[in-house]
């Protein structure tokens, strides 16, 4: 696979799963103050989602397994250390649609916005760790794209 | 409630993951496009990846009745977290320094999206 291919696999994964955990939000959030124990919960969900709700939440099944499938398609192509932290990009997506979106509504604060910032750069930290703990995955991808 | 759904969802997904990693040895990458997806979808370990992933699904559903989404999707970051030391105690990885400061960071962050959840 060449590297441009991979590359849009990679931001179409990230696009897909960001939409699809908007959608899920927007279609369970209904069901807000319902719960008290798990049980209850559950009937009231079981019970409370309408045809047009679980078409939404079909769909976003769809867009997530598709997300899914051009995430290990991008793998073929991209070592992890190289691929995660594209995919950190949807918690900020994520963060920001959930608080623009005026479906969701959701709030903005200092404490969040920083512990969105912390989470970006440790899963960063993680990729980069992973990278140079696994010399022999590098010579391994390496081989892989002199191949492609 | 949605503090134990939470980690309900993040401990099936750290499970999805390692098993993930275990599938990912049974793609054929040397022939077709074809022949590499067959591959795939006739691998067992990649079906139980999916049922676990499936079931994460449920869980983080019922997670996002009550808990908002911008707040507990970062959380679920903490997989890499479990995923690590999960590695170390069962596959013997070893982790390094910056994969530490990596779990440090994401820790953090994630106790902060707690408290603001």
């Amino acid at each position: 696979m060449r590297a441009s291919t991979a590359t849009l696999f990679l931001i179409i994964s990230v696009a897909l799963s960001s939409a699809a955990q908007l959608l899920f939000r927007f279609v369970m959030q209904q069901f807000e103050s319902s719960g008290l124990g798990l049980s209850s919960l559950i009937m009231t969900v079981a019970t409370g989602l309408n045809v047009v709700d679980l078409t939404l939440l079909a769909t976003g099944m769809v867009l997530y397994a598709f997300s899914m499938v051009s995430w290990v398609l991008a793998l073929t192509r991209y070592d992890v250390s190289q691929a995660y932290p594209v995919m950190s990009i949807s918690y900020v997506a994520v963060y920001f649609g959930a608080i623009l979106l005026p479906g969701l509504n959701e709030s903005i604060s200092l404490p969040s916005l920083c512990g969105v910032a912390l989470i970006v750069m440790g899963v960063i930290f993680i990729a980069h760790g992973n990278k140079s703990n696994n010399e022999s995955d590098k010579v391994v991808s390496g081989d892989k794209a002199t191949q492609a | 409630m949605q503090i134990v759904l939470l980690t309900i969802t993040i401990v099936l997904l750290a499970a999805s993951q390692i098993v993930q990693k275990l599938a990912a040895s049974q793609v054929n990458l040397d022939g077709s496009p074809g022949r590499t997806v067959v591959s795939m979808l006739t691998s067992v370990r990649f079906w139980i990846a999916a049922i676990l992933l499936g079931t994460a699904m449920v869980t983080w559903l019922f997670t996002l009745t009550t808990a908002e989404v911008s707040k507990s999707y970062p959380i679920l970051a903490m997989t890499f977290v479990l995923a690590a030391i999960a590695s170390r105690m069962f596959l013997g990885e070893t982790i390094g320094r910056y994969r530490w400061i990596g779990i440090a960071l994401i820790s953090a962050g994630a106790a902060a999206m707690m408290a603001a959840i």
